[in-house]
């Protein structure tokens, strides 16, 4: 598992209603099975391309799915 | 007979026509008769009788449709679940419902275990074994009757267990003679559908395809792959709920993408505000249209366009929301009192309707049935008026209903979550307006010993028994849940304390005490 505090891990905290619930999700975990909305995925996704100002493609749609995942959409931006 | 009926005549018209299409697969009218054709023959051989219920637990794919037209061409009646469905209410469903199979993909059947659970067979979609049901012999199907039930589709209930709402093939054809009447729903369209097919408004989707139209499926909704397929398929229209016209305005790609194939945007299951239709028809360059329904009434039931004149609503009402619409062409509607007498427009009182598109009834819930249907009329449970030129306006809802971005959640059932949790007292939720949901859920507890609680820990037993749209967005310690002289739960004095508090509010750092 990643470290607690990654990019990612920060950014899942930020949009989801109970951020703690993020803390809890091993790193390479399906979002989706450990509990996460599908909707706090697409907020998720708007507030990545408001920081990065660039769309996202179907790639890393496909990619945010795993907070290692949200962690390599970032790093690819970055 | 609607959904076979239309298929049939569908293949001999257009056969060569794309009917559906998915990211992964398409299927014209003629492949979508003959599949469906050999999965009833199929399924006839796996012992379906007439009137066998089907579990259908899938995410958006080309082939549930597909099921629930072939689970009616061999006399059964498709029953969809929400596949992210906990395995309480799972449970729930199929001990009432008593499905003889389920289909649902691999990944649903082994969490839920739901070969052991259903009576005979679970079969995976998307795998060998369910694709060699769509290449066997086609004869000897059988065709239901109008008034035989075609879907039975589960609703969350003010009890907090879900009720079973039985829709006749009598009631589909009902919603395509309304919507093709309103709308001019014709074969040149090609419909984006990204809301879960496992929902009543599916029966809009199967208008559209009675119609002659393509149903263009998304398996999931995000705004970049609306705006994508979109352009991609040169889609004419698509039916969303209002946040995710909302999160379609915010996505980067908007301005870059060729949306001028639309030519209306229907959108449903919450209310759409001034705000957001004004901004939506800035940006877009289509036609939005308003569909108020109920999975009872059989989907929709009013429908206003936005290219119609707003009515200006009634004077001792102040800030009237945006109409719900005026009925569709055999859908009648009713407002009316406590005592169940029409009252006067401009008079607000509880939305009934009746008409052909009503359901047949509660499976295995007569008293349920009784209330709902009293009269002849479909109780909605929405409370409004209707102006005098028939337009109907929402104002309140009858029952503790949360509607979370088109979803239905009653606090009963999260309640009765929280009150079996070691340590807690006492629970209550409510509903709480959000800009992005049009309502999110919220609860409250109360400690048994007045001993810290561990709110996460509460959280995650609601995620695991809940499907997570109906988890609670924030959830409050609090000394006592107010109640009135009979024990009902006084939800408004929960939300003033809310709206009192504003650091209370849910939108972030929810979990507070």
């Amino acid at each position: 598992m990643q470290d607690i505090l990654s990019p990612g891990r920060q950014l899942l905290m930020e949009v989801l209603d109970v951020p703690e619930v993020a803390a809890r999700i091993p790193a390479d975990a399906d979002l989706i099975l450990a509990g996460i909305n599908s909707g706090d995925l697409i907020r998720l996704g708007l507030s990545i391309e408001e920081r990065t100002h660039r769309p996202l493609t179907d790639d890393d749609l496909m990619d945010l799915q795993t907070v290692d995942g949200i962690d390599r959409v970032l790093a690819n931006r970055t | 007979m609607w959904l076979p009926h239309f298929v049939q005549r569908n293949a001999l018209v257009r056969p060569l026509a794309i009917a559906l299409s998915d990211a992964a697969r398409q299927l014209t009218w003629s492949e979508l008769d003959a599949r469906t054709d050999s999965i009833a023959c199929a399924l006839t051989d796996l012992g379906i009788a007439s009137g066998d219920r089907v579990l259908v637990m899938s995410s958006n794919r080309v082939e549930v449709i597909e099921l629930y037209i072939a689970i009616s061409k061999a006399g059964g009646i498709a029953c969809p679940l929400n596949p992210n469905s906990s395995l309480p209410e799972v449970e729930h469903h199929i001990a009432n419902i008593e499905p003889i199979g389920a289909f649902a993909e691999r990944t649903v059947l082994e969490r839920l275990g739901l070969e052991d659970r259903v009576s005979r067979w679970a079969i995976a979609i998307g795998e060998e074994s369910y694709e060699a049901l769509t290449r066997g012999p086609r004869q000897g199907c059988r065709l239901p009757h109008q008034g035989d039930a075609a879907l039975i589709f589960s609703t969350s209930a003010t009890t907090g267990r879900s009720k079973a709402v039985v829709v006749s093939h009598r009631s589909l054809m009902a919603c395509y003679v309304g919507m093709a009447a309103e709308t001019a729903m014709s074969p040149s369209d090609i419909m984006l559908n990204p809301c879960p097919l496992f929902h009543g408004s599916v029966v809009i989707g199967l208008a559209l395809l009675a119609a002659g139209g393509q149903l263009a499926i998304q398996r999931d909704f995000t705004p970049q792959r609306f705006l994508t397929d979109v352009a991609r398929l040169r889609a004419t229209r698509a039916f969303v709920v209002p946040s995710m016209i909302r999160f379609v305005l915010a996505a980067k790609a908007f301005d870059a993408t060729d949306l001028s194939s639309l030519r209306e945007i229907m959108h449903g299951g919450g209310p759409m505000t001034e705000d957001l239709l004004q901004a939506a028809l800035q940006r877009f360059s289509c036609r939005f249209l308003s569909v108020y329904g109920v999975t009872e009434g059989g989907g929709p039931i009013a429908l206003r366009g936005s290219d119609e004149p707003r009515p200006p609503g009634v004077a001792h009402v102040s800030n009237p929301p945006l109409p719900a619409g005026r009925m569709i062409p055999g859908a009648q509607i009713v407002v009316v009192d406590d005592e169940g007498d029409s009252v006067p427009p401009g008079e607000v009182g509880e939305v009934c309707v009746r008409g052909d598109g009503v359901m047949e009834r509660y499976w295995r819930n007569e008293e349920a049935t009784e209330k709902t249907l009293a009269g002849g009329w479909l109780h909605t449970g929405d409370i409004g008026y209707m102006d005098a030129a028939g337009y109907l306006f929402l104002l309140d809802r009858k029952h503790d209903l949360v509607i979370r971005g088109g979803q239905n959640v009653y606090p009963a059932e999260i309640e009765s979550v929280l009150r079996k949790q070691a340590g807690v007292a006492d629970a209550a939720a409510v509903g709480v307006p959000s800009d992005e949901w049009g309502e999110v859920p919220v609860a409250f507890v109360v400690s048994a010993d007045g001993a810290p609680l561990d709110l996460l820990a509460l959280i995650a037993s609601c995620s695991a028994e809940l499907a997570s749209y109906k988890r609670p967005a924030a959830l409050y310690v609090i000394d006592e849940i107010p109640r009135n002289a009979a024990g009902k739960i006084l939800r408004r004095v929960l939300r003033e304390r809310l709206g009192a508090r504003t650091e209370l509010r849910p939108s972030r750092g929810a979990v507070a005490s």
